[in-house]
């Protein structure tokens, strides 16, 4: 069974609702789309509203929750305060996305060959295994303090240890994806003469594409991550060193502006993935309504 | 014992195998799935395989085509030991859903079968044209396997192991997972594409009256570990007809005869004692 | 046992032994990466003195907190999302926009909101803890197979105790994966927090030492520190096991 099937006895109607909460954008009709999130917007924009009243009221204390319409004022600031492309959450931003996206990318080829070798030799596995085992439940960011002090401060310790944290989740569901492969789709390549490379290129990878996939999905979320607390622990830019910069400089409005930028960097960055995941896997059902 | 090859009129022999055993191993147990086979094939022959359930018939089919090893014993294609899949031969396997290429359009998973060949890029252009022509798949060539239903995706896997040009083609039980109607289908399709390219087949089938209605000769195996216990010539007319065919006496004389024979195993093998090997 | 099996050990040993023996020959430079016969020393002599344990009281304390905090609101929002559709309208959109942000991102936040010390790590640590918890909830809610509530309806089971007793029941192998993925962020968070703004706890015990240059010092922290992570993962397999010995094949390991 695919790891991610729903277990035996879902109905397809759980897959189906499961799947529309996990993308409301999704629908082609955009007006469709608001009027499903109507309820959901209408409670956003009522707690929103509270906020407000709260903070300007001095309900809550204005110094350490300002009122969203200052916080949105500040907000615009830092995306227009110079010119293009010096804004403040341009810089920052690129700068830690640039970071994010080379240890991503490093972590996602070597997760992805050294899952497709694991996954297909036993003998590899079990070599690498035991360390991996040990590794994988360490917080990737305890390891930060060991990495300053073994290559300093500089983008070396955020780029090795953004790719370090964000491997194993690659890896592991590379390998059960490779191991998840039928066999019999095997032995139907053996009889058409795919072997070796061929093999592993056209059959084995395209076969364990969905499983990949979901590891990479995982594993930006945890880049986005790593990628930040490197930065707040010693950088001199991005997201992460700014964020706490601000709060550290007592300037609170600019910190609840930089979550904001963090949430929609987030939510862009989930937003694209999603399409291109779309895309790729296209082709993939699954498997859970058929025998 | 093989006699079959020199009841069937002079053709040469193309598939022998000579005296099969597999044995699995497995946490210090030996289970013994297939005993002794011993029979021959000829060319353009329709050979149908019948036995009970759990008897190795699978086994044999991936022994045949090079999939496993023997454990001893061989088979021999044209006097050459077979010891990986021969380019010559395809398997078309009961699993139709596992044994296509999910990522891959109709067309596609049929040009997958051409990947390693020789031939131009036109030529297998035309063979996968042809051979979705043949199963009636052509209106569906740029649909994905997922969209089709069950006898559907069993005749793409047919038409990738046509478009192939196998002179050998090896089907496990292809139509157990459908329904009568569908099963009809298939089953007089194949007698036409057999007719129209003549190819050696062996045909795995739980289905008695199947292997009676499709074959030239029909081997039965004892339960496992198996052997052949029985072949019967199927001397019935070509082409042959899904009500014509299966109303003759002759045709319900076989199928009783094998039906029969194959319940005694199942019951000899019960009992505990091991059927020895009956001359036909 | 496959005759590679032990490879993956040998492996260990390996590059330990090798570790040692370059260290002390000088190939790589003792002051930054000691061999790790010095480390263990360093590890003893910090749990000797009782700083280790002070420092992973307050680590385990408020990450225990955090995680029950976010696994009680968490468990309960989830069903209550999952159950009744108006109030999974009513928050789905502020579920959908929050979800992605990245949880470190409520750090500089919540020592606004909470300062320095242990209710800041405690928040944050429950912050974070709660999405998985909440969403694999949710998921394993909408996902209970229909003809269950319909058997529960039949036998005039009521609103509530269909909850407890059918549904619950039902999304427990989501709820705990939910539950398990949980425990690592929640420990990540709270090193996080410890590392960047924070008195107290192996985060901050690890990250002192690296600013006074007690270099042993800092890799025995992070010793402790993935030894806590590894215990941690493991009784919750073994637990999980346990309670969900029932449903074969959701135990399967799963990616993170």
């Amino acid at each position: 069974m695919q790891r991610g099937a729903l277990p035996a006895g879902v109905a397809e109607g759980g897959v189906d609702a499961r799947r529309a909460w996990a993308a409301p954008w999704a629908p082609a009709a955009l007006g469709l789309a608001l009027r499903r999130q109507a309820l959901g917007l209408a409670t956003l924009a009522a707690l929103l509203v509270v906020w407000e009243a709260a903070s300007r009221t001095r309900l809550l204390n204005p110094q350490l929750v300002p009122p969203v319409t200052d916080i949105l004022a500040t907000f615009g600031q830092l995306w227009t305060d110079r010119p293009f492309p010096q804004q403040t959450f341009v810089t920052q931003t690129v700068a830690t996305l640039w970071r994010m996206a080379v240890g991503y990318v490093a972590a996602a080829v070597l997760g992805i060959g050294l899952g497709l070798l694991m996954g297909r030799s036993r003998a590899v596995a079990d070599l690498f295994w035991p360390l991996i085992e040990f590794l994988r439940p360490t917080p990737p960011v305890a390891l930060i303090p060991v990495l300053l002090l073994l290559v300093g401060i500089g983008d070396q310790m955020r780029l090795i240890i953004i790719a370090f944290a964000a491997l194993f989740p690659i890896l592991l569901n590379t390998i059960d994806g490779v191991r998840g492969v039928h066999p019999t789709l095997l032995d139907v390549a053996r009889t058409f003469r795919f072997r070796g490379l061929a093999l592993l290129r056209r059959v084995i990878f395209p076969a364990a594409l969905p499983q990949i996939v979901a590891g990479l999905r995982i594993s930006l979320a945890i880049a986005l991550i790593v990628a930040l607390v490197s930065e707040m622990v010693g950088a001199t830019n991005g997201l992460g060193y700014f964020i706490l910069q601000q709060q550290r400089g007592l300037r609170i409005r600019e910190t609840y502006a930089a979550m904001v930028q963090l949430a929609l960097v987030g939510l862009v960055l989930n937003a694209l993935f999603v399409a291109v995941e779309r895309r790729v896997l296209a082709w993939h059902r699954q498997s859970t309504g058929q025998a | 014992m093989g006699h079959g090859a020199l009841t069937v009129v002079a053709r040469p022999v193309l598939l022998e195998v000579v005296h099969l055993q597999k044995v699995y191993a497995q946490r210090g147990r030996q289970t013994v799935a297939v005993r002794d086979l011993h029979f021959r094939v000829a060319e353009n022959e329709f050979l149908a395989v019948v036995g009970p359930s759990g008897c190795g018939k699978t086994t044999m089919l991936r022994l045949l085509a090079g999939l496993l090893p023997p454990t001893s014993g061989q088979v021999l294609l044209r006097g050459q030991p077979v010891t990986a899949p021969p380019p010559e031969m395809v398997l078309v396997f009961q699993d139709y859903g596992r044994s296509l290429c999910a990522w891959r359009s109709v067309a596609r998973n049929v040009q997958f079968a051409l990947e390693h060949t020789r031939w131009s890029a036109a030529e297998r252009r035309a063979r996968v044209d042809h051979a979705l022509s043949i199963v009636g798949l052509s209106e569906f060539r740029d649909h994905y396997p997922w969209e089709l239903s069950g006898g559907m995706q069993q005749r793409l896997q047919i038409a990738r192991a046509l478009a192939y040009g196998p002179r050998i083609l090896l089907m496990d039980e292809p139509f157990g997972s459908l329904d009568a109607l569908t099963r009809a289908d298939l089953e007089d399709q194949l007698l036409d594409i057999w007719t129209h390219e003549p190819k050696t087949i062996v045909f795995v089938t739980h289905d008695i009256e199947e292997a009676v209605y499709l074959a030239d000769r029909v081997l039965v195996l004892s339960a496992r570990p198996s052997v052949v216990v029985e072949e019967v010539v199927i001397d019935l007319p070509r082409p042959r007809d899904q009500i014509a065919t299966r109303s003759l006496e002759a045709f319900v004389r076989y199928r009783n005869h094998i039906f029969t024979r194959i319940r005694r195993e199942v019951a000899q093998a019960a009992a505990g004692a091991l059927a020895a090997p009956a001359v036909s | 046992m496959r005759p590679t099996r032990p490879l993956g050990y040998a492996l260990i040993g390996a590059l330990l032994a090798g570790w040692e023996a370059a260290a002390r020959a000088g190939a790589v430079n003792p002051a930054f990466l000691p061999p790790p016969s010095q480390i263990a020393g360093a590890w003893w002599a910090l749990w000797a003195s009782g700083q280790l344990a002070e420092h992973l009281a307050a680590t385990l304390g408020s990450w225990a907190q955090g995680y029950a905090l976010a696994a009680v609101l968490g468990v309960s929002l989830g069903l209550l999302m999952g159950l009744v559709p108006a109030i999974r309208a009513m928050l789905s959109t502020i579920v959908e926009l929050l979800r992605p942000m990245p949880s470190v991102a409520i750090i500089p936040v919540a020592i606004v909101l909470f300062g320095l010390g242990d209710p800041m790590k405690r928040f944050v640590v429950a912050y974070a803890a709660l999405w998985p918890i909440l969403l694999n909830t949710l998921y394993g809610v909408l996902a209970v197979d229909p003809l269950l509530l319909d058997t529960a309806r039949t036998f005039r089971l009521g609103a509530v105790r269909s909850a407890l007793r059918v549904t619950l029941p039902a999304a427990s192998p989501y709820i705990a994966t939910g539950l398990r993925i949980s425990t690592s962020i929640a420990l990540i968070l709270v090193i996080t927090a410890e590392l960047v703004a924070s008195r107290s706890g192996l985060g901050y015990a690890v990250r002192a030492a690296e600013q006074a240059s007690r270099v042993p010092e800092v890799y025995a922290g992070v010793l402790t520190i993935a030894v806590v992570g590894f215990l941690l993962n493991a009784l919750f397999v073994a637990l999980e096991g346990r309670v969900l010995a029932w449903h074969r094949g959701v135990t399967a390991r799963e990616a993170v």
